[in-house]
């Protein structure tokens, strides 16, 4: 491959790009070092503005309470056991039922779309969601968090849209002409071409099972099923609450209100950091999917 | 050829055999569409609720028919011109500021050579989609306080008197809408990102052997390949304008600003709480979804018009 | 714009919040066959085999009711278990029977419970599920709201009712009836039964004063003030005074507190929105012109910058900063933060504003403490034995500690007496007993987590002082002199009980009003809509637009019921 020498407009375009760039970053930054400096500064100085970017008065109070419930590393097993597992179930209800429908011939095909959308907009709400779910025996299960939001609606839209447009036709065209059968070809040929959307997919639901609490929240009693958001979650707003209310009951002890209060300035912050980094170290491995070239080699000729 | 003799029963005879030859894409539909019979249609009886008094205690089938009051109470009711207004300026303000960005930002991000930077770049970008809500207007209100924020800190010292944010109407949308935007901005270009992937490089280096500029690249290269996936979000986007969630609106909220903060999820939110008023807090979902669903129909339709994307 | 996950998120959290939760299916036959299994329980309960007692025993226990002073304890024979539903919390134990108080409750009456929790957090949103899903435990611990007793008890059927086990089992909460009448009216719906008990708190460490720090007094030269003038003269003369200490206002506080501790100078009312001004009515105070005169005032403080700007959006972590930072001379909130070791005399120099008079009234007066609410332990219809569960309640209803060998209503706050705390011999003391390694927490803190934290019942009467906690012993004999002589009787309106139409009318316009008056409130006193006769009549013309007075009706027929 000759080397292609760069004109003088792109080396241009690639200053003001990488510039556009870098000031984005730092505009996201700052904000991320202030609250990885809030985790460990003194809530009094958080609170009334003395901390700018690196922490002043260092405690790892927060970090501390946070992690002395021990209910936190039962958190984290369960959201990854949830998340593991819920990914893989959602993939599979997904992509299935995706490429299906991403064959332009395929009879019943805007019915079946409709079908689908239709329940992204209508719903009967809690309620009968719960009685279901008590009917199914499912409640207070792993089963519940694993299946009951096995298909995101948008989820299954997008990956149609990946699989309309971002598989060449040709390829599927010759397995079948070589006598291959939709199911094999969807699984030799077209899951292994879309790197780019399964890990585009896998990020999707598996941040979503990673950031969930809601479901867990109605269905699960048991705290030993506890998904991780959930238990941060309480922690998060219980300190607020107290510190928020008009102070009630036989002893109203502002000592001890404070306490809480810094406690729940100083845990807010601490528990974004507990809870996303996981995530945000897993991020780079997933991103080689989607890097340019990915789909060199697989087209021969 | 011999299309003539076709009889005329062919036409249904082709169909059953259309979905004979499709039959193993409809078992690998299967799963999914037993998933929502089950899951999503299942409960859907409990839509009746929008038109009933409901009464925990009678259960949804003993609750007696009122028809449209909860809907006649809704719109009558002192806020609701308001609550539409505000709910909407929100909405279409987060969807014209919010949809090229992330876009923008990843055709930009596509064309960083530097491997291990552009990583960098893109993990720090995404980071703050996982701040919950709670914590992000936390920040937001000591970033904006009038005593000791930084942003009224910049301003007074280019000589500008300090502005009290966060109490003032006007300010409240674009606090949220940009708010909005610098958390989701990195998360929301991930999917382009992904689109992206799809070009064939050698597109591109014929293209610049060519001659063609980046920009002239970019623009008939790149942009092409994410039409589908933009549109498609778009449409989606669409059909939820009505559907501003609660949270992030009710914790920026205060006295002072709420002729433009008080929308239509934070004001059934709180009637919830006061009575668990079902009926009604069903009644206005309904509401926005109708809403929601039609713009949807419509979107999609001029979509379909206009280019070969679209949802249905 | 919203992305997949948002809108995922957005839609799927909407969907769920929004289109609305509906009754099961079954819960009009479940209703049905709970009524007939509440009168099957009742005579099941007259006295026959009960699980885990023998008929003797039950009948033993039955007929020889306890008094006052104790009687037979334990309860049962047996041990005897109930399922428990309640809400918990990370400050309270991870397994409530490993409180200390509760085994002692337990070995003491041989009654013991299976929990199972929710979070506190979302206790409102689970226990809606669990009840229109008929998904409840024996007992429910912690409280249900009028409504939801309303319509699950009254109109379902669920739970039993507390007045049929009065009599037999139940002497003390019986004399608690008798000697507050206002804790029947508060338990009893509208039907004469009784489903969920009430808690009678009434200690000196209740209060939600305005303190003033003394040594600032000091350093001003000046008297505690009297009056409103006074305070906004002392305010003026104390922001002059400390003008170079940046970030200083002379009041900071929270805006409820000042509405409850300044309002009642301006005039006859002293409960900020409904309330009985002395004539036997329902009256909304937020609309008189006690409160214009009332707004008119915070205004002047607000603009003359003698209120922190930020007051409207500050939360209580910054405000507590500040008040830590010595930014005020008046606090509105966490004033007993301060310890000694924080001023410079080594003393502790907070104290409680007393009750401020003005040309409107010469009457010092403050709300009274909320003595009376809701504490929990609704039993449900298809209970086995409840009448053992009532004579369990029942020991909290006494104020007599040594009746139940240290058991008594003070036990759901403070744990055993002699074991957990215990009188001073002064008579005029209490402190509590902690061991010596409490874990970093404190008193309380330690009490929640260990001893029991799960929510006050019964009476809670407690009129001495503590000890050994410097800033709680300031507040409580502060309290005893300058804020409980003044104290006078609150409206319990929530506890008022309505028909389901009535409900459902005030529910439509109780949000709109109370929002109103918020928004208005807040620009009047910034001076967003400047103060006057023109813009006043508008606010309360607005307020009839709301239909104030059909609340109003609506409230008195509940007030009436309360009386009657």
């Amino acid at each position: 491959m000759k080397k292609i020498r760069e004109s003088l407009g792109d080396r241009v375009f690639n200053a003001v790009n990488l510039t556009l760039i870098t000031l984005m970053m730092l505009i996201v930054l700052y904000p991320l070092i202030y609250i990885v400096s809030a985790s460990i500064s003194d809530p009094d100085l958080v609170n009334t503005g003395k901390v700018w970017l690196w922490p002043r008065g260092i405690t790892f109070e927060g970090y501390y309470r946070v992690f002395q419930d021990s209910s936190i590393m039962v958190g984290y097993r369960n959201t990854i056991f949830y998340t593991v597992a819920g990914t893989l179930i959602n993939l599979f209800f997904t992509l299935t039922a995706a490429y299906s429908l991403s064959k332009s011939d395929l009879p019943g095909r805007r019915f079946l779309m409709l079908f689908c959308t239709f329940t992204m907009y209508f719903g009967g709400g809690m309620i009968p969601s719960y009685l279901l779910m008590k009917n199914l025996h499912l409640l207070n299960t792993y089963w519940i968090l694993l299946i009951g939001g096995a298909v995101s609606t948008t989820n299954l839209i997008i990956s149609r849209t990946f699989f309309q447009n971002g598989v060449p036709k040709e390829i599927e065209e010759a397995a079948f002409i070589d006598g291959c059968s939709p199911i094999r070809a969807f699984s030799t040929i077209v899951i292994p071409l879309s790197k780019a959307l399964i890990g585009v997919m896998a990020l999707y639901y598996g941040v979503g099972h990673w950031n969930s609490y809601f479901s867990a929240m109605i269905y699960i009693t048991d705290r030993s099923k506890y998904p991780l958001q959930l238990i941060l979650r309480e922690i998060l707003i219980e300190n607020q609450m107290k510190a928020d209310m008009m102070a009630a009951g036989a002893y109203v002890d502002e000592l001890l209100l404070d306490a809480q209060v810094k406690a729940a300035s100083l845990i807010r912050y601490a528990v974004i950091i507990v809870s996303s980094l996981p995530v945000l170290i897993i991020y780079p491995f997933l991103q080689k999917y989607f890097d340019k070239g990915v789909m060199i080699g697989s087209i021969k000729g | 050829m011999k299309a003539s003799t076709l009889p005329s029963a062919a036409p249904k005879k082709s169909v059953w055999s259309k979905i004979l030859a499709h039959r193993q894409y409809y078992y690998l539909l299967i799963p999914a569409i037993l998933w929502y019979a089950v899951f999503a249609y299942g409960p859907l009886y409990g839509l009746q609720i929008a038109f009933k008094n409901f009464s925990g205690a009678k259960g949804i089938w003993g609750s007696s028919w009122v028809g449209l009051r909860h809907f006649k109470l809704f719109f009558n009711s002192y806020y609701f011109p308001i609550l539409l207004k505000n709910t909407l300026a929100i909405s279409f303000y987060s969807l014209l500021a919010g949809t090229p960005i992330p876009i923008l930002v990843a055709l930009m991000l596509n064309e960083v050579r530097n491997a291990k930077y552009k990583k960098c770049v893109q993990t720090i970008l995404y980071a703050p989609h996982f701040i919950s809500t709670i914590v992000l207007v936390g920040i937001i209100i000591i970033v904006l306080s009038p005593s000791t924020g930084i942003v009224n800190y910049m301003l007074r010292a280019l000589g500008f008197e300090a502005h009290y944010f966060m109490t003032s109407p006007s300010a409240f949308r674009h606090i949220y809408v940009w708010s909005g935007i610098w958390a989701n901005t990195g998360w929301n270009a991930i999917i382009y990102l992904a689109a992206l992937s799809n070009v064939n490089p050698e597109l591109h280096e014929a293209a610049t052997i060519d001659g063609a500029t980046r920009m002239q690249r970019i623009w008939y290269l790149n942009i092409p390949t994410i039409l589908p996936t933009f549109t498609i979000l778009l449409i989606l986007s669409v059909g939820s304008l009505m559907s501003v969630g609660y949270e992030k609106v009710y914790l920026l909220q205060n006295d002072l600003n709420q002729t433009t903060s008080e929308i239509i999820s934070t004001y059934v939110y709180k009637r919830g709480l006061q009575n668990a008023e079902y009926s009604f807090s069903s009644a206005v979902g309904l509401f926005n979804n109708v809403v929601n669903f039609l713009l949807l129909l419509i979107v999609n339709g001029i979509a379909g018009k206009v280019s070969d994307t679209s949802l249905f | 714009m919203k992305k997949t996950l948002a809108i995922l998120c957005a839609l799927a959290l909407f969907v769920a919040l929004f289109a609305g939760c509906s009754g099961s299916s079954g819960s009009a036959t479940t209703a049905a066959t709970t009524a007939a299994a509440t009168t099957a329980a009742a005579t099941t309960a007259a006295g026959t085999t009960a699980a885990g007692t023998t008929a003797a025993d039950t009948t033993a226990a039955a007929t020889t009711a306890p008094s006052a002073e104790g009687g037979l304890y334990p309860i049962s024979s047996e041990p005897v278990t109930y399922t428990a539903l309640a809400a918990s919390s990370s400050s309270m134990a991870d397994d409530w029977n490993d409180y200390t108080a509760m085994k002692y409750w337990s070995e003491y009456t041989n009654v013991y419970f299976d929990w199972q929790y929710i979070s506190n957090t979302d206790w409102e949103t689970q226990i809606n599920l669990k009840l229109a899903g008929d998904d409840l435990t024996e007992v429910i611990w912690s409280a249900l709201t009028t409504a939801q007793l309303q319509t699950y008890g009254s109109e379902g059927g669920y739970f039993l009712n507390y007045m049929n086990y009065v009599d037999e089992y139940m002497p003390n909460m019986a004399a608690a009836f008798a000697d507050h009448p206002e804790i029947k009216s508060f338990a009893t719906m509208m039907n004469g039964e009784v489903y969920q008990l009430v808690q009678y708190i009434w200690t000196y460490t209740m209060a939600n004063p305005m303190y003033y720090r003394n040594d600032h007094l000091t350093a001003l030269g000046a008297e505690v003030p009297s009056t409103v003038t006074e305070f906004y003269d002392l305010l003026t003369a104390a922001k002059e005074h400390y003008a170079d200490l940046e970030g200083y206002y002379p009041l900071q506080s929270a805006m409820s507190y000042i509405h409850h501790n300044l309002f009642p100078a301006f005039g006859d009312a002293y409960q900020v929105g409904f309330g009985d001004n002395g004539d036997g009515k329902v009256s909304y105070n937020s609309g008189s012109d006690q409160w214009r005169l009332y707004l008119e005032y915070v205004a002047k403080l607000y603009q003359e910058g003698l209120i922190d700007k930020e007051i409207f959006t500050q939360d209580t972590a910054t405000l507590n900063a500040k008040i830590k930072e010595g930014l005020c001379s008046f606090i509105g909130n966490n004033g007993t933060q301060l310890t000694a070791d924080y001023y410079e005399s080594g003393t502790i120099e907070t104290k409680i504003l007393p009750p401020l008079v003005s040309d409107y009234t010469s009457e010092q007066k403050v709300l009274g403490i909320a003595t009376v609410s809701w504490a929990g332990r609704s039993i449900s219809a298809d209970c086995k034995n409840p009448e053992l569960l009532a004579r369990y309640f029942d020991m909290f209803f006494t104020d007599t500690a040594d009746a139940f060998d240290g058991i008594c209503g003070l036990s759901s706050w403070l744990g055993i007496k002699g074991v957990d705390w215990d009188i001073a011999d002064n008579g005029e003391n209490y402190f509590r007993i902690l061991p010596e390694d409490t874990k970093g927490l404190s008193e309380e803190e330690y009490k929640n987590k260990y001893v029991y934290g799960g929510g006050y019942v019964g009476l809670v009467v407690l009129d001495l002082f503590p000890i050994n906690n410097p800033t709680q012993e300031m507040k409580a004999y502060e309290s005893a002199e300058s804020y409980y002589p003044y104290m006078k009787t609150r409206l319990y309106d929530s506890a008022f009980k309505y028909t389901d139409d009535e409900n459902a009318e005030l529910a439509s316009m109780i949000t709109d009003l109370n929002t109103y008056v918020d928004t208005s409130t807040a620009q009047f006193i910034t001076g967003v809509t400047p103060l006057n006769d023109d813009t006043w009549a508008d606010y309360q013309a607005t307020l009839e637009k709301m239909n104030l007075s059909r609340i109003l009706e609506i409230k008195q027929a509940g007030y009436d019921r309360w009386n009657g």
